[in-house]
């Protein structure tokens, strides 16, 4: 557990997102702002501390899966369809990771036999895997469809980008995080368990 | 065959160990950028539950006054949605390591508290995540805290939830399932005098345990005597703390002035000075985070 005292402002560290698009935006957004004042709080650095990108990447998800079921109800018109899609495309999401985390993940784990509980990346990589499949499907419709399957293929192509920009930044964002107090600075580390 | 059938049955009841098994394999199975979506869709789900989603209303009802049916019944999905993130967070916690952010309310109270040599007891409440905070507390302090818990009220809850517990414990935190009125009273004034932190909710009494009357929001409750006779038979201050969710991964701690229970000739008068000072603490905490308090059934017989 890796915690650190500090300021408000300092939620912007890159540590702090998942996604390369957001570490990179973040990157660029905290070297603009200047962190001044004593440390008012306690702020944890992991990936997942993003508000903004989790809930933004989670409905976004839900929207575009929503399109793809309603493309399929072709005899309900376009607003019916849609309205029914959502949540279709809610439980959907939910039932392929359930459906990956009782039977892919631990097939993988016992294949690469690497024993063990926490299946979040894992996971993630396969649903991730299993939506560019249904993109890749989708995109070569030849409805509306195919836009939202396209964007959905360009948003994840931009993060590809970034992840190649993030790691020839790598050196920079970790010299910015340290002089901020960030992660790679031991000394300002509240305690790390 | 019956017995065996309800017995199963009984794992998927609210309160039974199947939701429990369920959100630990969901914190180590989900992407995290699944999470709000799935939180917000069981949020839904569980608003099915009648008798928790009634005494969140009737609580309502009391907490803001001239509140509507329609009204208080939208507010309940955001106290259920509260408590998911609150338990899913903490869970997260103990599996992962993972500590939201924290930000700190009277600061000069926490530096008091944590400063002071002797005993002293925190007095919280069932809101936001007061699980996590005694978790924090004993990561970033020197002092030992002991936790009292209400136990769990199915049997398979309470044996894997103590399990669990066993499992995952962080150092300097001792955790205690307040299983019957005076069973731990000695082993906590024990600790007391040895310098140890006790942290006792206060909001909420269980069957068995010994209580005082109390007046919240105007009406009439109980709130358990526990802590302030401990309080009282020790001569240690009581420290208020409250948790609150602010947002995504992030809790505020809010620790209020402490007070003390000081022994008179009149006990009920010393008892009846301290419960005001503590309800006047809660109901200021409560009327402003009214959807993190998480109390599912109605606080006074008069609610119900």
């Amino acid at each position: 557990m890796k915690l650190l005292q500090g300021r408000a402002e300092m939620r912007l560290l890159p540590s702090r997102h998942h996604f390369a698009l957001f570490r990179l935006v973040a990157y660029l957004r905290l070297r603009n702002v200047t962190i001044s004042g004593e440390p008012d709080r306690v702020l944890s650095i992991n990936r997942y501390q993003s508000a903004p990108e989790l809930f933004g990447v989670g409905w976004w998800l839900v929207l575009t899966v929503a399109c793809y079921f309603a493309s399929m109800m072709r005899a309900l018109v376009l607003p019916l369809a849609i309205a029914l899609a959502v949540p279709l495309a809610w439980i959907a999401l939910q039932a392929v990771t359930v459906l990956t985390g009782l039977t892919l993940a631990p097939l993988v784990r016992f294949v690469a036999r690497r024993p063990g509980q926490n299946n979040i990346r894992l996971n993630s990589f396969l649903v991730m895997l299993l939506l560019v499949i249904a993109a890749s499907f989708f995109a070569t419709q030849r409805t509306w469809v195919r836009f939202a399957a396209w964007q959905f293929l360009a948003a994840i192509a931009l993060n590809a980008l970034a992840a190649t920009v993030v790691f020839f930044l790598g050196g920079d964002i970790a010299r910015l995080e340290s002089e901020l107090g960030g992660p790679t600075s031991a000394s300002s580390s509240l305690r790390s368990r | 065959m019956t017995d065996e059938r309800r017995t199963f049955a009984g794992r998927f009841k609210v309160n039974g160990v199947f939701w429990r098994q369920f959100l630990r394999w969901a914190v180590l199975n989900v992407p995290m950028w699944l999470e709000p979506i799935i939180m917000a869709w069981w949020t839904g789900f569980f608003l099915l539950w009648g008798p928790g989603r009634r005494g969140v209303m009737r609580n309502l009802r009391a907490i803001l006054p001239g509140s509507t049916a329609a009204g208080n019944f939208l507010r309940t999905y955001r106290v259920f949605w509260n408590f998911a993130w609150t338990i899913a967070d903490h869970m997260r916690f103990q599996e992962l390591r993972i500590s939201p952010d924290w930000e700190f309310d009277g600061l000069e109270n926490f530096q008091a508290l944590e400063a002071s040599k002797g005993g002293a007891i925190i007095l919280t409440a069932h809101m936001g995540n007061y699980d996590l905070g005694a978790h924090l507390f004993a990561t970033i302090s020197d002092r030992r805290i002991v936790m009292v818990r209400a136990p769990e009220t199915d049997a398979r809850t309470r044996e894997w939830v103590e399990q669990h517990h066993d499992r995952t414990a962080t150092d300097g935190l001792n955790i205690n399932f307040n299983t019957g009125a005076g069973e731990l009273a000695l082993e906590l004034l024990e600790s007391l005098q040895r310098g140890d932190i006790i942290a006792i909710q206060g909001d909420r009494v269980t069957p068995g345990i010994g209580t005082l009357p109390a007046k919240l929001f105007g009406y009439a409750t109980e709130v358990p005597a526990g802590p302030f006779a401990l309080a009282m038979a020790s001569g240690v201050p009581i420290f208020p703390l409250f948790i609150f969710r602010r947002g995504h991964r992030r809790y505020r701690l809010l620790v209020g002035k402490p007070f003390e229970v000081i022994r008179t000739r009149n006990r009920a008068e010393s008892f009846d000075r301290a419960v005001t000072q503590w309800t006047a603490e809660l109901e200021r905490a409560v009327r402003g985070a009214w959807f993190q308090w998480f109390t599912f059934q109605p606080y006074s017989k008069e609610l119900g």
